[in-house]
C-alpha cells in the first residue's frame, strides 16, 4: 500500500512578501497622511518662497535655509526653548524622583497619595494653565508678586511658564518612577542593609542605578516635551512680555501667513534636526552609564 | 563567634501571626537548620535575626546582646538570599567587597576600623579564591550561571567575618545535581570557618544530611529541635512524624486493648502488639505510626492489604498497600521479590518501631 499523497500548500517567497506588503499597508497609509507627506510640504515649504503676490513660488533653496538657521529670531527662540528645558527637565526629574521615593513605601493609605501624586497626568495644560494663572497672574494670583517666578517681567516670565510645565509633567514622572522602583526586588535593597549601607549610599549606589533605565527614559520624554513646549506660553502669556516666552514651536505655529510660511518651516526642520540629535547623543552617552539588568 | 537566643519571640503581621512564642537557643558554631512547610515562620524567624523584620513581643540575642531594634549593619551578621539578591550593575569584586567598604573592622585583634582599599582588596581575592570565584571577579552577576551566582552570595557573606551566618533557602533556585554538590561544599565551608550557621529551607534532605540540629517549626510555632536522627528517630508530635522521612511515615487510627503479654492496637480488626514502653493506656485512642523500612510484606502479619503499585527505585522498593481504606508504604531492598499488583498480601509492622501519638492532641506516646 502506497502512502496516501499529502497535499501541501507551499507559499513562494513571492507570495510571502506580497502578504507581508499588504499587512503593512494600513500603518503606511498612517504614516503617510500624518508623518510623511506633512514632512514632505515642510521641506518644499523651506525651499520654495512665494513671490510678493502669492501666484507662483520661487526656489529659494539651502540659501533659505542657513538664512533662518542662522537669523536673530531662530536662535533667539532657540536660546528661549534651551532656557526652558534647563528650568523643567532638571527639577522636574527630581521633584518626581523625590516624589516617588517618599512613596513608594509599605504604609497604609500610600495609595491615596500615590494617587494624588498622579493626578496631573489626567490633568489637561489647559486646566494646568488656568491652576497657575490663578496662582502666579501678577493681578489676581496669589504668588503674583513673587518676582522670581512673575509673568510680569521679562526676565521672570518664562520660570513663571516652566512652573506650570513642572507641576504638570510632575505625574508622569511620579508614576513612571514609582514603576522602576516597585520593579526594584525587595531582597536586593534588604542586602545592602544587611552589607552596612545608610540610606543615602543605598539610593545612590543601588537605587538609582537599578532604575538607571527609567530614568534614561524620562530624561529623553522630558527633553522632547521642553523642546515641543507651546501650550503653556500660548495660554499663559502669549510669547511675552517683550517676547519673552517665544520658544521656538511658538515662533513656528506664529509664521503661518503666506509670506512667513517659508521662515517657519525651516525652524521646524531645525527644531527636528535638534531634537534628533539631542536624542541621539543622550542615548549614547548614557547608554554607557546605564545599566539594564540581565 | 556567638549563639542566637529567641526569647518569647512573636511576630504579628496584622492579623496574622507569623510567629508565634518562638523559645529557640541556637548554639555557638552550631549548624541549625528552620525546617518547615512554606509559610511556617521560619522565614521570619531568620529575618528576625538579621534585623530585616523587628519581633512584636520577646528579645533576641546574639551572644549576650540583646539586639531588639538594632540596625541590621550593627549586627555583624551576614545573609545569603533565596534569589541571591546580588547588585546586578556591580561586578563580581564590587558585590564581593561591598559589605566591607562602610563598615568599620577590627583587623587583627584591634580596635574596628575602616579598610583600606588594599586590605580590602585582599579579602575579596581571599573569599573568591575559597569558592573558586576568582576568574570571574571582573563580570558582572548577569554573565554567570546559577551556580556561580549562588557562589558570589556565599563569598559576599563570609568576606566580613561574621558573627552569624544566616541563609535563606539558599540551593532552592540550583538544579539537583548543584544542589547535592554546593550542599556538601557548605558544610565544608561551615567545618572551616567555625562560625554559626542558621539555614532555612522547606527541604527535609537539606535538613537531614546538612545540621547538627534540626528546629522544625509549623504555623509559627516550634514544633520539635534535636538532631536530625534524634527527630527522625523519635518525632515529638504527628506533624515531626509525618514531615521528616520520604516517603513519610504511615499512620493509621487505632485503639488500645490489651492483649496477651501487654498492650496491642486495634487496626479495623486487626491486632498489632505495641511495644512495652508504648506509654498508652487501655481504650486511648491513638494513632500508630510505623515507618516504610518498619513495615514488611510477611506471611504472618496482622494486616491484610492489597498491593496497589510497586515503585521500583533500584536499590529498594516502594511497595503501596491499601489497608482498610489507607494506603501504606512499604520500604524493602530491591533483592527481595516484588509482590504482583493486585495481590492480597499480609504486612508485619515491626514492633520494636513502632511510634504512638495521642489522637487528640497529635502529641508523641512514651
Amino acid at each position: 500500500m502506497t502512502a496516501p499523497a499529502v497535499r501541501t500548500r507551499r507559499t513562494s517567497p513571492a507570495r510571502e512578501a506580497l502578504l507581508g506588503y499588504s499587512l503593512l499597508v494600513p500603518a503606511f497609509v498612517v504614516l503617510g497622511v500624518f508623518a510623511y507627506y506633512p514632512l514632505y510640504r515642510l521641506v518644499h515649504y523651506a525651499l520654495y518662497r512665494p513671490n510678493r503676490f502669492a501666484t507662483r513660488e520661487v526656489y529659494v533653496g539651502p540659501s533659505n535655509i542657513s538664512d533662518v538657521l542662522g537669523g536673530d529670531e531662530f536662535l533667539d527662540g532657540l536660546w528661549i526653548t534651551v532656557k526652558y528645558v534647563l528650568y523643567t527637565v532638571p527639577t522636574g526629574l527630581v521633584l518626581g524622583l523625590l516624589l516617588a521615593l517618599a512613596a513608594h513605601r509599605h504604609l497604609r493609605g500610600i495609595k491615596v497619595y500615590q494617587a494624588i501624586f498622579s493626578s496631573t497626568v489626567a490633568t489637561s495644560v489647559a486646566v494646568a494653565a488656568i491652576v497657575f494663572f490663578g496662582l502666579v497672574n501678577p493681578e489676581i494670583g496669589k504668588f503674583g508678586d513673587v518676582e522670581f517666578i512673575s509673568l510680569a517681567r521679562a526676565e521672570s516670565a518664562l520660570r513663571g511658564v516652566a512652573l506650570t510645565s513642572i507641576w504638570q509633567n510632575i505625574g508622569l514622572t511620579f508614576v513612571i518612577v514609582l514603576a522602576g522602583l516597585q520593579a526594584v526586588p525587595d531582597a536586593v535593597i534588604e542586602a545592602a542593609r544587611v552589607d552596612g549601607f545608610g540610606p543615602v549610599r543605598r539610593l545612590f549606589r543601588v537605587t538609582l542605578p537599578l532604575i538607571s533605565p527609567t530614568l534614561l527614559f524620562l530624561v529623553v520624554i522630558l527633553l522632547i516635551f521642553g523642546f515641543q513646549a507651546f501650550a503653556p506660553m500660548e495660554l499663559l502669556t502669549n510669547g511675552g512680555p517683550a517676547r519673552s516666552t517665544e520658544t521656538l514651536v511658538f515662533k513656528i505655529f506664529r509664521r503661518q501667513g503666506p509670506a512667513q510660511i517659508s521662515e517657519g518651516a525651516v525652524m521646524a526642520l531645525g527644531l527636528f534636526g535638534l531634537t534628533f540629535l539631542v536624542t541621539l547623543l543622550q542615548l549614547t552617552l548614557l547608554n554607557r552609564r546605564v545599566h539594564y539588568g540581565d | 563567634m556567638a549563639g542566637v537566643t529567641f526569647q518569647g519571640v512573636t511576630k504579628r503581621f496584622g492579623e496574622t501571626t507569623a510567629v508565634d512564642a518562638l523559645d529557640l537557643e541556637i548554639f555557638d558554631r552550631e549548624f541549625l537548620v528552620l525546617l518547615g512547610p512554606s509559610g511556617c515562620g521560619k522565614s521570619t524567624a531568620l529575618r528576625m535575626i538579621a534585623g530585616l523584620d523587628e519581633p512584636t513581643e520577646g528579645t533576641i540575642r546574639i551572644g549576650d546582646e540583646v539586639v531588639n531594634g538594632v540596625d541590621p549593619r550593627d549586627r555583624d551578621i551576614a545573609m545569603v538570599f533565596q534569589s541571591y539578591a546580588l547588585y546586578p550593575h556591580m561586578t563580581v569584586f564590587k558585590n564581593i567587597e561591598a559589605p566591607l567598604v562602610t563598615r568599620p573592622m577590627s583587623v587583627d585583634g584591634g580596635p574596628p576600623r575602616k579598610l583600606t582599599k588594599e586590605e580590602r582588596q585582599v579579602r575579596v581575592k581571599e573569599a573568591a579564591a575559597t569558592l573558586g570565584l576568582e576568574p570571574y571577579l571582573d563580570r558582572k552577576p548577569g554573565a554567570l550561571s546559577g551556580g556561580q551566582r549562588q557562589r558570589v552570595a556565599l563569598a559576599r557573606a563570609i568576606v566580613r567575618r561574621p558573627r552569624v551566618f544566616l541563609m535563606d533557602e539558599p540551593l532552592s533556585n540550583l538544579d539537583a545535581k548543584l544542589r547535592t554538590q554546593t550542599r556538601v561544599e557548605l558544610v565544608d565551608l561551615w567545618r572551616r570557618l567555625e562560625t554559626t550557621f542558621v539555614y532555612v529551607t522547606h527541604d527535609q534532605v537539606e535538613a537531614m544530611t546538612m545540621a547538627t540540629r534540626v528546629a522544625i517549626i509549623a504555623e509559627g510555632r516550634l514544633q520539635q529541635v534535636g538532631r536530625p536522627q534524634d527527630v527522625y528517630e523519635h518525632p515529638a508530635n504527628l506533624f515531626v512524624a509525618r514531615f521528616i522521612g520520604s516517603p513519610p511515615m504511615n499512620t493509621f487510627d487505632a485503639v488500645v486493648r490489651p492483649g496477651d503479654g501487654g498492650l496491642v492496637a486495634k487496626v479495623g480488626g486487626a491486632l498489632v502488639p505495641l511495644p512495652a514502653d508504648a506509654g498508652a493506656v487501655v481504650d486511648q485512642e491513638v494513632v500508630v505510626g510505623a515507618r516504610p523500612e518498619h513495615l514488611e510484606v510477611h506471611p504472618d502479619g496482622q494486616l491484610d492489604g492489597i498491593v496497589r503499585t510497586v515503585e521500583v527505585l533500584g536499590h529498594e522498593l516502594h511497595v503501596i498497600c491499601e489497608v482498610a481504606g489507607h494506603l501504606l508504604i512499604v520500604r524493602q531492598p530491591s533483592d527481595r521479590p516484588a509482590p504482583t499488583v493486585g495481590a492480597s498480601v499480609r504486612l508485619r509492622p515491626d514492633p520494636a518501631h513502632l511510634h504512638l501519638f495521642d489522637a487528640a492532641t497529635g502529641e508523641r506516646l512514651g
